[in-house]
Order: structure tokens, then C-alpha cells, then sequence
């Protein structure tokens, strides 16, 4: 922002000797002086332009000085304008009032002293000076709280640095740069001139201290591409703790006291809204890690059958899911499952794998899809109530194509098989509640055809039928790539579009 | 905010019917609304001592795997409480949903409520 030039003071007066000497008073108190000779001249050039101060007559030959006060003080743009008002008659004290109660900031009667007329000035374009500071200071702080939220609310980093990159811009009124690095270690910086857009950023490599620095610079020392002009910078950096990144603000401009103040103030806040940020990415990324080591570590190899897999996992700024699949060998039968607990959470995580353990260990035992499924509804039942899952199971025979499915409460599986696809459909309970179930489904899975399981959010859209998606589905699977990987990865592609509100898992199986 | 997309509003109504009191829902039930609907489901059971439950889903557009835990929850808190709990209304997709997870026919009492 440029230095203020000196204050400008319009002297409203009808008496031409009389704004004369008013005029070289306030001149050689170093004021610039512009004269009106009476009310409508004085309104017409305070439209035109706008003055620190008007020096105005009472006694006007057209208005009375003290409309034109009030006129002054009621309108929006010129209301901060101070006024002092001068009397050429000795004025009783209740004339004295009107000028004060209309709005006038102070009141001189003649004859005038100049000394008191300069200190006068001066008194009340110190008080003025001092409400304009402490109104911008609260402006910029209701700036720096808006900043400070919408950082806080944006789900992430390249939202945030928006956030942040905008709010700077709109508090200084100048282009501003904010950049970090994300959990993945890399630097962005978002600029805003105008519309804000992101770029990499190569921060410098000198050492920056804990706690806050403020610098300034040109564009070429602080490695700004694209920057708006060459003059001034002003850099701010934050740095919360020894081995966490630090984070910084560029602005354009040259900044004054207060501006130090405030863009000091922004850094901090958007350091830590930073940190915040990377925190919640960390704790997503281990919620994954622990959840896909409660998946299987790698499919099992089958003579005469071809497996893929995919597990997509929900964006970032969902919760992890409880999307869960099983394959494995047990006594020659391959068992194949897929499920999903209610919920999203860590927890939800656990619970699958509880299910899933459950799982195995009553497969081993050799028992039939339905009753491993009633086994592992009894056991959630006793040991995690008020847990609910989807489960479709299926124990297949490799060698001769023969499977039984129970299923609890889980979308329907396909079977593809000479390029029509069919919904294997076995209305149960899903697991957790205890109810009553039907006998199994057989059906053969003959030579070449394809079995599909997925959970729902390879189909659930809310504004759009189950049903109708699995229609969808149905179709779009009923052509098999011969690479099951390309057949699955062709599935996700045609019908979902990430980041995706909810994980999903699709296991395809084909006999040989 | 301009990012807090915020989806239709979970609502409910309450009135009292000869033998039982009904809550008409309205909206989308999922995780974010799931305790709410728990919440106003056991309240209702709770400040009406000796009525039935009917849950109306007629205004519901959506509902997924959360939110239908929340209607079991009070399913299973009536009966606890001694009351019937019945469900109608559900249509479109809530009635498909409710049906592949089975327990639509639980819910509006076309089966016996204790296995």
C-alpha cells in the first residue's frame, strides 16, 4: 500500500478574506487546502473527490453549514469525513450543541486562534487516523478468522492451499502465494492472482527457523514462476516443530506494520491447518495399511481355475470401509467369499477380520457354506452384538465345476457363462441377526464360464435403483476379457467414477 | 460454506395414532444420520408408554446399510419394550435395499419378530 500523502482539507467558507487566511494556516501547518465558497460548491466537490477533513462554515449563503455536515455525515461514502464547524457570531452554547449533535467533530468560534484551529486539525485527524486503524485492523482480523475457517474445512491439501492462497489475496489485496509440502513429500504452491492454480514449488534451501520469519525479496530470489510483477515481496514461513515442514506466504507487496502483524498472524494459522491436514492424510494412510493387512496377502494358485482381484479403496476424505474378500484351498474345495460390515471406521476394519478368521477356521472344519454362515452369525451374535455384515459364500469344486452358495444379506453374484450373465440370487438374512435360513444354492459352474462377486460400492449410486445397477452390471459383464485383471479393471472403469464414496471389491473367477 | 454440499436433510414427524404412535421419516438415511434415526425411533417408544411403533418410509429416498442398522436397533428396542414395531411405506430403491439384505419381511411384520 503507498504512504498516505498529506492530509487534504476542504474550507468551506462564503468570506474570501476569511478562507484565505483559514487556507494559509492550515498551508503552513503543511496541509493541502482546497476552497468552496459556499454549500452546494462545497457538496459538489466533495462528489468528486474525497477529503481528510472539511472546515465548514455555519453561515452559509445558500444552505445552513449544518445540513451540509449532516448531509455530509449521512452519506455512506463521505460519513467518515470529519468536520469542524467555525462561527463567524458569538454563538450561545445550544448553537454550540446542534453542530455537535449533527455530527460535527469540533466547533470553533471567532475569532480563531490559529494555533488552536492547527491543534484542533490535528487532534481530530489524530482520532480519525486511530478509528481507521483499529476498523481495518478488525476488518483483517474477520478476514483472517473467515481464512482461518475455510482451511480448517477443506478436506484437502490442494483444497486447503486454495483456501489459503485466496484468503491471503482478499486480506492484502495483492497476489499471494501460499505453499507445503503434502504427506507424500511433495511441494505445491498455490498462487492467486485472480483465480487461484496450483503449481510444484521448489522451496529455497536455506534453513528455516521455529516458530515464524518474516522476509522480503524480489520474485527471482523467492523462485516465484509467474509471479505478477517484479516489485516487493513480502515471505512469510512457519515452521511448527524441527521435523515437520514448514510452511510459506508470499504477498505482494511491501507491507507495513500492520500487515506484518497480520500476515505473521495467517501463517501461523495456516501452518497449523497444515500440520492438521498432513496428521488426518497420516491416519488415513495407516487405517489402509492395517486394513489390507487384514486381507489376504496373495491369491491362491489353482490348477484349472484363473483368479483377479481389485480392491479399490474409498478417496481420502472417506472413512475406510469394511469391504472384505476371502480365497482359499481347503482340502481341494476353493472357497470363495465376499462381505461387507455395516460401517466405516477402523472398527469396521476389525470386525472383518474377525468375520474373516471365523471364516477359514469353520471351513477348515469342513462344514457346508449355509453352515459356516450360520456359525459365524451365531458367533457375532454372542461375541460382537449389534454388528451386521453381508456375506455371500461359495465352496466350489475345481475339478468337477460343482458349487454351493449361502448367501446373507449380499448383492447378488454373476455367473457368466457363454456370454449371457445370470444373478445368482439367494435371498438371506444378513449376518448379526440371528434369523432363520434357507438351504443352500448348487449350481455347476461349467468349463469357461466366469463366476463375478463385488460389493456395493462397485453399484450403489444414490440417485439410481439397486436393482437396476445390477442390471446394469449384469450387462456390461457379461463379455469376459480373456485376462480376468483387464475384465475387472474394464468393470471399474464403466462404472465407477473415483474418488469413490466407498471402497469396492470385485473377485472374478474362471474355470478353464 | 460453499463445499459443505450438504445432502437432504434427515427428518421426522411424529403423531400419535389409535394404538400406536408413527414417525414419518423423511430424507436420506446412511452413517452421518444413522444415530439420529436411532435416537428418535426409541424416543418415540420411550415417551409413549404402551403404544406400537410404525415407521413410515414413504418420504425416505434413500437408505443404506447404516441406516437400516439404525431401524434394527429400535426393531430389536421395541420388542425388548414389549411393542410391535411395523414398517411401511418403503418403496423404490429403500424397499429394494431393505429386500437383498432380507429383512423387509422382519420389518413390516410379515414374520414372526423373535426367531
Amino acid at each position: 500500500m503507498s504512504a498516505p500523502a498529506e492530509p487534504t482539507i476542504l474550507v468551506v467558507d462564503d468570506r474570501a478574506p476569511k478562507r484565505y487566511l483559514l487556507n494559509s494556516w492550515l498551508t503552513r501547518a503543511g496541509y493541502t487546502v482546497a476552497e468552496a465558497e459556499n454549500g452546494h460548491d462545497a457538496m459538489e466537490q466533495l462528489q468528486r473527490r474525497a477529503f481528510d477533513m472539511v472546515v465548514l462554515d455555519v453561515k452559509l449563503p445558500d444552505i445552513s453549514g449544518l445540513d451540509v455536515c449532516r448531509w455530509i455525515k449521512n452519506d455512506p461514502e463521505r460519513g467518515g469525513t470529519p468536520v469542524i464547524h467555525v462561527s463567524a457570531h458569538a454563538t450561545a452554547s445550544a448553537d454550540r450543541t446542534i453542530g455537535l449533535v449533527g455530527g460535527a467533530d469540533a466547533y470553533l468560534v471567532e475569532p480563531i486562534d490559529p494555533h488552536e484551529l492547527v491543534a484542533t486539525v490535528q487532534a481530530v485527524l489524530r482520532y480519525y487516523q486511530a478509528r481507521r486503524q483499529a476498523e481495518q485492523l478488525a476488518d483483517g482480523l474477520a478476514q483472517l478468522a473467515d481464512t482461518t475457517l475455510a482451511v480448517t474445512m477443506a478436506g484437502t491439501f490442494d483444497e486447503l492451499l486454495t483456501a489459503a492462497a485466496s484468503g491471503a489475496s482478499q486480506l492484502f489485496g495483492a497476489a499471494a502465494l501460499v505453499a507445503t509440502e503434502s504427506l507424500d513429500g511433495r511441494w505445491t504452491a498455490a498462487l492467486a492472482d485472480g483465480p487461484v492454480a496450483m503449481h510444484p514449488w521448489d522451496p529455497p534451501t536455506d534453513k528455516v527457523p521455529i516458530g515464524s520469519r518474516i522476509q522480503t525479496g524480489t520474485a527471482g530470489e523467492w523462485n516465484l514462476a509467474q509471479w505478477p510483477s517484479d516489485a516487493t515481496v513480502t515471505v512469510a514461513t512457519a515452521r511448527l516443530r524441527a521435523d515437520r515442514p514448514s510452511l510459506y506466504v508470499a504477498v505482494a507487496l511491501s507491507a507495513d506494520e500492520r500487515e506484518t502483524q497480520l500476515l505473521a498472524q495467517l501463517t501461523q494459522a495456516l501452518g497449523a491447518a497444515a500440520e492438521a491436514q498432513r496428521a488426518q492424510d497420516s491416519d488415513h494412510r495407516i487405517a489402509i495399511t492395517l486394513q489390507r493387512s487384514l486381507l489376504p496377502r496373495a491369491l491362491p494358485t489353482v490348477a484349472g481355475i484363473d483368479l483377479a482381484v481389485r480392491y479399490e479403496p474409498a478417496s481420502p476424505e472417506a472413512e475406510i470401509g469394511g469391504d472384505f474378500y476371502e480365497l482359499s484351498l481347503h482340502d481341494g474345495q476353493l472357497l470363495i467369499a465376499i462381505g461387507d460390515v455395516v460401517g466405516h471406521s477402523l472398527h469396521a476394519a476389525t470386525v472383518m477380520a474377525e468375520i474373516r478368521y471365523a471364516l477359514r477356521a469353520y471351513a477348515i472344519e469342513g462344514h457346508s457354506p449355509g453352515h459356516i454362515v450360520g456359525l459365524i452369525d451365531e458367533l457375532m451374535v454372542r461375541l460382537i452384538p449389534g454388528e451386521l455384515a453381508t456375506l455371500c459364500l461359495i465352496v466350489l469344486d475345481p475339478q468337477t465345476g460343482r458349487a454351493r452358495m449361502a448367501n446373507a444379506g449380499h448383492l447378488p453374484p454373476l455367473l457368466i457363462a457363454d456370454g449371457t450373465s445370470t444373478q445368482l440370487r439367494h435371498r438371506a438374512p444378513l449376518l448379526g441377526l440371528n434369523r432363520p435360513r434357507p438351504a443352500d444354492l448348487e449350481f455347476s459352474l461349467t468349463k469357461g464360464s466366469t463366476l463375478l462377486l463385488y460389493t456395493d460400492g462397485l453399484i450403489e449410486r444414490r440417485d439410481c435403483s439397486i436393482l437396476g445397477r445390477v442390471e446394469e452390471l449384469s450387462e456390461l459383464a457379461a463379455t469376459v476379457e480373456p485376462d480376468l485383471e483387464s475384465y475387472c479393471e474394464r468393470l471399474l472403469t464403466q462404472l465407477t467414477s473415483p474418488p469413490n464414496e466407498d471402497d469396492v471389491a470385485v473377485v472374478a473367477l474362471r474355470r478353464l | 460454506m460453499e463445499r459443505a454440499e450438504l445432502p437432504p436433510q434427515a427428518t421426522h414427524e411424529v403423531d400419535v395414532l389409535s394404538g400406536a404412535v408413527r414417525v414419518a421419516l423423511a430424507g436420506e438415511f446412511d452413517l452421518a444420520t444413522e444415530a439420529d434415526l436411532a435416537g428418535w425411533l426409541r424416543q418415540a417408544i420411550l415417551d409413549h408408554p404402551g403404544l406400537d411403533l410404525e415407521v413410515d418410509l414413504h418420504q425416505v429416498g434413500f437408505i443404506d446399510s447404516s441406516g437400516i442398522r439404525g431401524l434394527l436397533i429400535a426393531h430389536r428396542f421395541a420388542g425388548e419394550h414389549g411393542r410391535a414395531f411395523r414398517l411401511t411405506g418403503a418403496r423404490g430403491t429403500v424397499r429394494e435395499v431393505l429386500e437383498i439384505v432380507d429383512v423387509y419381511d422382519m420389518l413390516t411384520g410379515q414374520q414372526p419378530t423373535s426367531s
